[in-house]
């Protein structure tokens, strides 16, 4: 069940069998999402935070006009709410944007682990920087980055992201967003991003359609994207 | 809620939208319209270029045109004083 978070986590350090029982043993409910369902309201009281297991989630933001930006986009493996062991409630809210599959993790059990594993925790820990490193990436994009490289960079970003946990091929990756949902992603309208999409398709560096991604020229597309994947931090080091 | 598909038409080329998106009518389509239009021509306007020719066509599902909103449209323009 925790197959995704060990490829994560087996990424960046070692794990001992051992310490994949005990994260076996935080597995609690398992819970299944349709598309479309906003799986976490912002402010909700919460005493147990999920793991991804199947399909991709996001983290959003609304604004009483109906603007809507997504702030993070959950692949197989991603704590949804890891932080939310420390919050106890989101200030966002959090939707799965496929049909999802995600274990519930209860805080006791996450407290537990924290007192008897040291080494997990600097993981969980690391994960929670990482998640923050994303965002400081996101940020880049739409304080700065034009729109063609917006976009360019969230489909280099989750080729990478897909690949550690072994759901990307060379090829591409399927990804089943709308236009209209990258757009909230990225900071554009939907107009917009099909127009970006057009410019991409035609340069030869990555197709989008019908729910998949697929790769044309992935070193140009990172050149366009400036995508420098240090901040995706895929290097093994002892934690 | 029905599906309207908006089409660029503009110097560039034309860009078809295959994916559509369920709006409550012709107003809020044109709505997003507008909006795209602003967005596009923003983004270009960083680039010190302002191109005001194109149009975006709206149609619905079986192919339909329903309206053209001209990227002018999309603005008050001044442009002396």
């Amino acid at each position: 069940m925790i197959d995704y978070l060990l490829r994560k986590l087996r990424a960046r350090d070692e794990i001992a069998d051992l310490e994949e029982l005990a994260l076996g043993r935080l597995a609690g409910e398992i819970r299944d999402y349709p598309a479309d369902k906003t799986v976490i309201q912002e402010g909700e009281p919460l005493d147990f935070s999920s793991l991804l297991l199947e399909g991709m989630m996001c983290r959003y933001k609304d604004l009483r006009d109906g603007g809507r930006q997504i702030s993070a986009i959950h692949v197989p493996g991603d704590f949804l709410d890891l932080h939310s062991f420390t919050l106890k409630r989101l200030d966002h809210n959090v939707m799965a944007m496929t049909r999802c599959k995600v274990v519930l993790v209860p805080h006791e059990r996450l407290k537990a682990m924290t007192e008897e594993e040291p080494h997990l925790t600097r993981l969980f820990w690391f994960s929670t920087n990482l998640d923050a490193a994303m965002h400081r990436e996101w940020e880049l994009s739409l304080g700065r980055r034009s729109a063609i490289a917006r976009v360019a960079h969230l489909f280099c970003e989750l080729q990478a992201r897909l690949e550690i946990v072994g759901l990307a091929e060379e090829a591409g990756y399927d990804f089943k967003f709308t236009q209209t949902e990258i757009a909230e992603c990225v900071g554009l309208t939907s107009v917009h991003v099909n127009r970006v999409l057009r410019q991409l398709r035609e340069r030869r560096l990555v197709e989008f359609r019908g729910g998949r991604v697929t790769m044309l020229d992935r070193a140009g597309l990172e050149r366009i994207a400036e995508f420098r994947p240090a901040y995706l931090y895929l290097d093994r080091r002892p934690i | 809620m029905p599906r309207y598909y908006l089409h660029i038409q503009n110097g560039i080329g034309d860009v078809r939208d295959e994916e559509g998106v369920d709006l409550s009518g012709i107003p809020d389509a044109r709505e997003r319209a507008i909006e795209g239009i602003r967005s596009i021509v923003a983004e270009e306007a960083r680039d010190g270029r302002i191109d005001l020719t194109g149009a975006i066509v709206i149609s619905n599902a079986t192919g339909e045109t329903l309206l053209a909103v001209p990227f002018h449209e999309a603005f008050d323009l001044r442009l002396d004083g």
